[in-house]
């Protein structure tokens, strides 16, 4: 069989096999109450979401088996074979591979042109070493462009959604239903940014995996040690150029070799006529450059914006004092400044919520914050009884929590006592409340609270209404030691637009009751 | 030619292109301009219009109520029941209203509406048992049912609820199907004589296509208007922005039987475990009291007083139970018409 058919059908099963977890991730979650598999895996083997998260927190989070320490076994795939990751499994580059395919010019000379090396490919290298400088210092932006979690993150909250809505609008109006589809807030930005990356690629093949992947700039790095390489027999080369035809990084297989561009495709020992190149163990070193050609200055000067950058956001505040009231982060969570260390943005855990109240950030958690999950009450409200978010998150932003220790009636591994999340607390505004403001009876609030007792409670009052006759009236209250901050209440709440009772950060506690008195409400409870 | 001017024929062409043009501008415009339409709300529908199709058969003399207690179905915490017990607990129950075959037809389609409004535990007793609704299942397909569908449209995230309760795999063991609602399953229904509900949403897609209605409902202490028994159970069939409901609660629920009555219900009470206070969600295992009780009947009003009892409370303090006896829906002496088996 020819290597590059047996490449396809390794890009073809892994890409697969990424968007039937993406999507079962969502399925699975309803169907299972706890789930089985998810993509996590894909995120878990990604050195970049290992690296970044190591640089800022000192660690590789596992729980139970491996963890983040499965990107071993791509960090030690570069290290043998180079960039293979980025043709042979990267699902993101698989698909850029297939869309630049489809653009490809009739003409071979035009095809060798598209596939010339360009200086704009050092980019990512600067790239990387922005978002390394910036995980150094406490804030993890790789998320933004390591292609599995940008990828995840647009199937999850702008792609899936547009093709189940199509479906949706497709299928006769019978009585078999599949449930409301999830909506997200600026899903479309998400959604057009992946959209354009795709289309880049009928201007320059795989734009995204040759010019900004910071993945494949950390790969492209390790490749500098990598065993194998595309050799060159130079007595049967005739420089003709036809290795340039599908060349799929632009690494100059005719010439020396740019080690750290090649995507190791292998379509150029196809292509040549001559049989001149082939993929060998250890081939000599002048054949080839090794090192990436990027000036090691523009690098330093990299990691000093993403180093500067990181603090220069905080100067405004929100991240600890003046935190928004939006801010309001899923069960398991870990505190704030932990947060921004781990999440990488990949989206998983609003893909697995089963009620839709996770969202991506826009400006509520800082602009570092943008596309960390946030609840949003008006999309849903946080079940009490589930704790699926934590299943999935591959870094430990979310903590695995089961329900019982989520709802403090369990202790915690390694024998934290059990603590109560509370994601915020419930405040009234009773110039809009029903009852308080309009003498109307409701307490729907108290009706949906799920806790026991509720920490919603209505004490009945007299009122004297505008004709002056009495009338006795529930008027609903909180009790802020009870209220678990899920928005139920919220979500119910008649006034739709802008609800009468709205959960806000404070009084939040994190996983294991860890968090900022910054962000407490009580000094006791 | 020379000059700046077009010959004639290529004048003509030229002039002759540019009407049809403008020609066929204008007629776009006259044509859509006449189908100038004010989007019209799908009309509602009544249940009314149904009614034919949901006759049973007459039984004179047959009891409103019927009673059955066992000792075993539930240990004292309210743990699981006992399939097998709580289906001869039916069966038992059903005999003096004319059992199953009465209320489902030989190869009709039977809508099981259960009280599923939360993702909880059915031991919380905020929620219908995932046994109980198994059992009904199973006696409509014994009856003759050719389809049993087990819809709820809960307040919670309706795929979770299903799942996480066990009510899902309980009915698919017992042959059931699920129907998951969705906007599109919901159209505007007009409930005659109602008092304050408008044409509202309802889950027609499921009521349109059934011969029978069976209603479970748990016994709940409901935190506005007393009580959450059948009569209130059938919220779940309604869809919109039923957070409204509660600005006339007591009316709402009137209007809730008025809207089901044609279907001629068969009503469960599933009391095998009590949820006494912090209703409707419970949460606590505190909140919850075992009575080994199961209800079924055909008067609302009758089965629901009967529910009140087992809460401990006095039927004529729920305000809609008084109203409903008022309107003539059922009689709040209910142990006068009630047997127990």
């Amino acid at each position: 069989m020819r290597i590059t058919l047996v490449r396809r059908l390794w890009q073809a099963a892994f890409l697969a096999l990424f968007l039937y977890l993406a999507f079962m991730t969502a399925g699975l979650a309803a169907r299972l109450g706890a789930l089985s598999a998810s993509a996590s895996f894909f995120l878990e083997v990604d050195p970049l979401v290992a690296f970044g998260t190591l640089c800022a927190t000192g660690q590789l989070y596992h729980l139970g088996a491996f963890g983040l320490a499965w990107a071993l076994v791509v960090f030690a795939s570069a290290l043998v074979f180079g960039r293979a990751f980025c043709s042979w499994v990267c699902p993101f580059g698989t698909t850029h591979h297939a869309i630049g395919s489809l653009a490809r010019p009739r003409a071979a000379k035009d095809r060798c042109r598209r596939n010339d090396y360009r200086p704009a490919q050092a980019l990512k290298y600067v790239v990387l070493a922005g978002f390394l400088g910036a995980a150094c210092l406490g804030s993890v932006q790789i998320g933004l462009l390591d292609p599995l979690c940008l990828y995840h993150r647009s199937l999850a909250t702008s792609l899936f959604p547009l093709i189940e809505s199509a479906v949706r609008a497709a299928l006769p109006g019978g009585w078999i239903y599949a449930g409301e589809a999830p909506l997200f807030q600026g899903g479309w930005a998400i959604g057009a940014a992946a959209l354009a990356l795709f289309l880049a690629n009928t201007a320059l093949p795989r734009f995204f995996c040759r010019v900004l992947c910071p993945l494949g700039a950390l790969l492209g790095l390790l490749s500098r040690f990598a065993l194998f390489r595309i050799a060159r027999d130079e007595s049967a080369c005739t420089r003709c150029g036809m290795c340039r035809a599908h060349c799929e990084g632009a690494c100059d297989p005719d010439g020396k070799l740019r080690q750290s561009e090649c995507l190791v495709c292998l379509n150029c020992i196809e292509d040549c006529p001559h049989g001149a190149l082939s993929f060998r163990l250890l081939p000599r070193e002048s054949g080839a450059r090794p090192w990436p050609e990027v000036r090691d200055r523009r690098l330093v000067l990299g990691a000093c914006v993403g180093a500067v950058a990181a603090p220069l956001v905080r100067l405004s505040g929100g991240t600890e004092r003046s935190f928004s009231p939006a801010a309001i982060r899923p069960p398991g969570a870990v505190e704030e400044l932990e947060f921004l260390k781990r999440c990488v943005k990949c989206g998983q855990c609003m893909r697995v919520c089963p009620t839709n109240v996770l969202q991506p950030a826009l400006l509520e958690a800082g602009i570092e914050g943008v596309w960390t999950p946030v609840l949003n009450m008006r999309y849903g409200a946080c079940e009490k009884n589930c704790a699926l978010c934590g299943q999935v998150c591959p870094t430990g932003a979310i903590e695995r929590l089961t329900v019982a220790q989520r709802n403090g009636e369990a202790p915690y591994p390694g024998g934290d006592a059990p603590v109560k999340v509370k994601l915020g607390t419930s405040f009234y505004d009773r110039g809009r409340c029903l009852p308080w403001a309009m003498d109307i009876p409701c307490v729907v609030c108290e009706e949906v609270c799920p806790v026991s007792p509720k920490a919603i409670y209505s004490v009945e009052t007299m009122v004297t209404t505008r004709d002056g006759t009495s009338l006795a009236i529930k008027l609903p209250r909180v009790d802020p030691s009870l209220c678990i901050g899920c928005g139920a209440c919220e979500h119910a709440c008649p006034v739709k637009d802008l609800p009468a009772i709205r959960v806000t950060a404070a009084g939040e506690t994190r996983s294991r009751g860890w968090g900022t008195r910054e962000r407490g409400l009580l000094l006791k409870g | 030619m020379d000059g700046g001017t077009a010959g004639r024929r290529d004048f003509l062409r030229r002039c002759a292109t540019t009407a049809a043009v403008g020609a066929a501008g204008g007629g776009l415009a006259w044509w859509a301009y006449g189908r100038q339409r004010r989007p019209r709300p799908a009309g509602a529908v009544s249940l009314d219009d149904l009614a034919a199709r949901f006759a049973r058969p007459d039984l004179p003399g047959a009891p409103a109520l019927v009673v059955a207690r066992d000792t075993a179905i539930a240990d004292a915490r309210g743990g699981p029941i006992d399939p097998a017990v709580i289906e001869r607990m039916l069966a038992r129950a059903l005999e003096p209203l004319g059992t199953m075959a009465r209320f489902v037809p030989r190869g009709g389609s039977v809508l099981v509406k259960p009280n599923a409004a939360f993702a909880a535990d059915p031991l919380s007793g905020a929620i219908a048992d995932p046994r109980t609704i198994a059992a009904v299942v199973k006696s409509a397909f014994a009856a003759g049912a050719a389809e049993v569908l087990v819809a709820d449209n809960p307040i919670a995230a309706p795929a979770l609820v299903f799942d996480r309760s066990g009510i899902a795999a309980a009915v698919r063991a017992a042959g059931g199907r699920i129907v998951v609602p969705d906007e599109r399953g919901f159209a505007p229904v007009r409930v005659t004589g109602a008092t304050v509900l408008p044409d509202w949403p309802a889950f027609i897609a499921v009521l349109a296509r059934v011969d029978a209605v069976i209603g479970i409902a748990p016994v709940k202490d409901h935190n506005l208007c007393g009580a959450s028994l059948t009569m209130k159970n059938w919220y779940g069939l309604l869809g919109g922005n039923r957070s409204q409901f509660h600005q006339h609660i007591h009316e709402v629920i009137c209007d809730l039987w008025r809207l089901v009555r044609p279907a001629a219900p068969l009503l469960v009470l599933d009391g095998t475990r009590v949820l006494m206070r912090n209703g409707p969600t419970g949460g606590s295992a505190a909140d919850v009291v075992v009575r080994n009780t199961l209800a079924v009947g055909t008067d609302p009003v009758a089965i629901d007083a009967f529910g009140v009892t087992l809460l401990g409370r006095d039927p004529r303090a729920v305000k809609y139970l008084v109203d409903a006896e008022a309107a003539g829906f059922g009689t709040l002496e209910f142990a006068r018409r009630m047997r127990e088996v």
